[in-house]
């Protein structure tokens, strides 16, 4: 069965590369249709559920999404199914449970070839676009998803426009004081991470409420400023937004001038459909995007959609991160530093300024 | 042992006394994945993580190629009266009653774990199959060294025979997967069955998240 209507722009996706576009371009008055593979879950139906991660719902199936990890094992190369790059099956995708920490880029991340010179094997380019291309739309976005924070001057600060964020920083945790007071005594420059969590209320959104659990958690009260939160409900009152859920994208169809003109998607019924629209976007998560693009050769697209140069599939970043850990004797603790220690609710959230700078000039004490 | 391993583990705190006692700790590190250190960071991490830490057994790779298991939902499994009686014993020797928090039984494990094998997820790993074999290995070593089933021996020897197990990467890594079970149950809302009246939570004074898990989002039931 197809569907006759044509939309000025159809969406594959909804999470965080989905959601801007179908703010702005329902904002200014287009007929925009998003086809999401997940569900449309609210803040009513999230919980701080140790369970959530089980939760089938949120999550894709390896029968129809099949990710496998090549990783060296010594001897040649590991091959294993993993579920680890799964992002959020869900309207507003992985960015329901994201920490939504907002860091600029800071002007060196555009041209980190020219700033910092080429590494062996690799092969980085420098961005055609710079810092003060992209300051206005940082500036923006954090003006409208509401980002949480506090400018601290430091050596490493990226130019603004604004002299702040648009919100105060969340809450600290009382130990948050000592991390400062030791990066000081290091020389390095502490400060309030940037976070997508409101901590003033904001466009019908409650402001952050400290109930625990916020990373890999969806957001009970409306705070974290997943895509669909912050603004995919904002462009539901257009009127020009529609989002067709439980719609999983198989192929995008080009013609012979190599234009994309249709998709074809399976409803919840698992029944074929097919939409026209006159522009594409594809934001269905790193590695689901490359494979759809991949999986919609044409007559124009021999190798797969934009595939010309064979850069789809390479280079695919997802979002990274890293932890580490230090421990405390709590028998060290003095009472007032235990009671802060166990102080629950509010957030960790200092960061330190500039690392990588530290590291090149290796200046860390 | 393991207790104060856990503990120690969730609450972030040392205590220097338990800290003597290696032996679970070794264990349950060698058999979480390269992720596992995480798990130590704080409760709050582990919570979000602990799928990320779960031992895999052997035989999980088959068990997840088969189409019947990924395509089905919710399991049917249950242990039978001898395999319980072993399992809550393995379970008491694992997390006993020796007056540091809750035992096994105090944070209902046994039934927590027949549940959190129904699990498609988890029947998915192979997990139920493997804990089941293991209770087989268990007294197979036990009658062939002690010339008894496991629930027969009297507590060291069953402390003996789980040490000895834990010797081989089989019998770790059996051991391992109880452990993920007992620690879930200690820490999961009591919601799904383990960590009676939050008994877990106190003991590791761990306050939960809110909007706490109810019945209408429980996690096999949300549609």
């Amino acid at each position: 069965m197809n569907n006759t209507q044509e939309y000025d722009c159809c969406i594959v996706g909804s999470g965080a590369g989905a959601g801007p576009v179908a703010y702005e371009l329902s904002k200014a008055g287009y007929k925009v249709v998003i086809l999401e593979k997940g569900k449309w879950y609210k803040e009513k139906d999230f919980r701080k559920d140790d369970l959530l991660s089980r939760h089938s719902v949120f999550r894709s199936k390896f029968s129809e999404e099949r990710h496998v990890l090549e990783e060296p094992d010594g001897e040649g190369w590991s091959s294993d199914t993993t579920s680890e790059f799964w992002g959020g099956n869900i309207v507003g995708g992985a960015s329901n449970f994201m920490s939504a920490y907002f860091h600029r880029l800071k002007p060196e991340d555009y041209r980190l070839l020219s700033t910092f010179g080429p590494i062996d094997g690799a092969n980085q380019v420098d961005w055609p676009i710079r810092y003060d291309d992209m300051e206005p739309y940082y500036r923006k976005v954090e003006e409208i998803v509401g980002v949480s924070g506090k400018i601290v001057e430091h050596p490493f600060l990226e130019p603004r426009s604004t002299p702040d964020y648009p919100f105060p920083p969340t809450n600290e945790h009382p130990i948050s004081s000592w991390f400062d007071k030791t990066c000081n005594q290091m020389g390095l420059h502490p400060l309030p991470m940037a976070r997508g969590v409101l901590s003033k209320p904001f466009n019908g959104r409650a402001s952050c409420q400290y109930s625990g659990y916020c990373g890999s958690y969806g957001c009970a009260s409306g705070a974290k400023a997943s895509s669909r939160a912050s603004l995919l409900d904002q462009a539901m009152t257009t009127g020009n937004l529609e989002i067709k859920t439980e719609s999983k994208v198989y192929r995008l169809n080009s013609n012979s001038q190599g234009n994309v003109e249709s998709v074809e998607f399976y409803d919840k019924h698992k029944q074929s459909q097919q939409i026209r629209a006159k522009i594409f976007v594809v934001a269905c998560y790193s590695i689901e995007s490359a494979r759809l693009l991949l999986s919609s050769p044409g007559e124009k697209h021999p190798d797969g959609l934009g595939n010309r140069y064979q850069q789809i599939g390479k280079n695919l970043h997802c979002c990274a991160g890293g932890t580490g850990h230090g421990l405390f004797e709590f028998s060290d603790f003095t009472p007032q530093q235990a009671d802060q220690v166990e102080s629950p609710g509010t957030f960790f959230n200092q960061s330190v300024a500039g690392l990588v700078f530290y590291r090149r000039q290796a200046s860390l004490r | 042992m393991l207790k104060a391993a856990a503990k120690n583990n969730l609450r972030t705190k040392l205590d220097k006394n338990a800290s003597s006692k290696p032996a679970f700790v070794g264990a349950l590190a060698s058999g979480l994945n390269r992720r596992a250190f995480l798990q130590q960071s704080s409760i709050a991490l582990l919570a979000g993580n602990l799928f990320a830490c779960k031992p895999t057994s052997p035989t999980s790779e088959s068990a997840s190629n088969s189409p019947q298991k990924i395509a089905s939902h919710a399991q049917h499994f249950s242990f039978n009266k001898q395999q319980k009686l072993t399992l809550d014993q393995v379970q008491m020797q694992l997390f006993p009653a020796d007056g540091d928090g809750p035992s096994a039984q105090d944070i209902n494990a046994l039934d927590y774990l027949q549940w959190a094998l129904t699990d498609r997820d988890n029947a998915a790993d192979g997990d139920d199959e493997y804990i089941v074999k293991g209770i087989g290995w268990l007294d197979g070593l036990s009658e062939q060294t002690q010339g008894a089933v496991f629930i027969k021996l009297e507590q060291q020897k069953q402390h003996q025979i789980l040490e000895r197990i834990s010797q081989s990467s089989a019998g770790e890594n059996w051991l391992s997967l109880l452990i993920y079970y007992l620690i879930e149950a200690l820490v999961f809302d009591p919601f799904y069955g383990g960590n009676t009246n939050q008994i877990g939570w106190q003991w590791l004074q761990h306050q939960p998240g809110f909007p706490r898990p109810d019945v209408r989002t429980h996690y096999r039931h949300l549609t």
